[in-house]
């Protein structure tokens, strides 16, 4: 029987983010935007999205004069990320 | 990268290569409290050495506290310019058994003026100091770092067991220095640099 896939993290951006968050404690907006690719408005706008459904918190800040938003995945993230690994395990047989 | 949809295959490649990428990340200023914390340290020992051995003095051991006063500050500054940009369960992990390591290291350097009896101080730092790079070296499966601190509590050990100069002592500290800190953060440096170079030139 297939599961369902969370269409949030069915997506190739937010389920690139939700992996590097998976592995860190924290990870700056420039570490995530390297790694993934992707453009600033882009990742801005797919951070939202994760945000809003509690899978990660974004905090702002600085370091030295420069602005800094640094992102760490929830429990609720985290959780959603081990569902969404256990839905495609079934798809795979 | 955008927002498109994935197949199931192409799902699993995109976590495990996210993850993978992530775990193998190499900063270059991982090496900068090694780099740091070693030429220090070498530094102060061959400072006291000279300085013992032109006046005759003892006095010139309180030196050794110039270690901390100057190590902290300067680990600061470099790591200022070069913040981690990507904080891992281990770091915070590592980082917490340095500063115990250290404080240690600090709590009973105080504590030898007030003891009856005569601590073997260098040989307790030198272990504790070594045990931390073998910890380390061994978390962060850097051989070369895990063997220095094997190397350094060796010598701590043998520091414990063959009749005490200064000569001995001093030397035996700051070749364990050279193997635990100086040796494995160039090696990390150059590694880390060759990384991020290879990583631009992409």
């Amino acid at each position: 029987m297939f599961k369902e896939l969370d269409p949030l993290l069915h997506s190739e951006l937010r389920l690139a983010v939700m992996s590097i968050l998976v592995s860190v404690e924290s990870a700056e907006f420039g570490y995530i935007k390297k790694e993934t690719g992707a453009t600033s408005g882009n990742l801005s706008v797919q951070l939202d999205k994760l945000t809003q459904a509690g899978y990660i918190s974004v905090e702002k800040g600085f370091k030295g004069k420069m602005p800094c938003t640094t992102c760490r995945i929830t429990p609720k993230g985290i959780q959603a990320f081990k569902n969404y690994v256990e839905a495609i395990k079934t798809y795979l047989g | 990268m955008e927002e498109k949809k994935l197949d199931v295959n192409e799902s699993l490649e995109l976590i495990s290569r996210m993850i993978r990428n992530t775990q193998n990340k190499l900063e270059v200023n991982a090496a900068i409290p090694l780099l740091v914390w070693g030429y220090v340290t070498i530094a102060v020992t061959v400072a006291i050495w000279i300085l013992v051995h032109l006046t005759g003095s003892n006095v010139w051991h309180y030196l050794w506290f110039a270690i901390p006063v100057l190590g902290l500050p300067l680990t600061r500054l470099f790591n200022k310019s070069s913040q981690k940009s990507v904080q891992t369960y281990i770091d915070r992990v590592l980082s917490y058994v340095w500063w115990v390591l250290g404080v240690s290291c600090v709590l009973i350097s105080i504590c030898s003026f007030f003891v009856p009896v005569r601590l073997p101080i260098l040989a307790i730092v030198l272990l504790l100091m070594g045990s931390g790079s073998l910890i380390t070296g061994l978390v962060i499966k850097f051989m070369v770092h895990a063997i220095g601190g094997a190397v350094s509590v060796t010598l701590a050990l043998v520091m414990l067991l063959i009749p005490e100069t200064l000569d001995n002592q001093l030397m035996l500290f700051a070749i364990s220095f050279i193997c635990m800190s100086i040796v494995p953060g160039h090696i990390l440096y150059h590694k880390a640099k060759s990384a991020k170079e290879e990583v631009e030139n992409v």
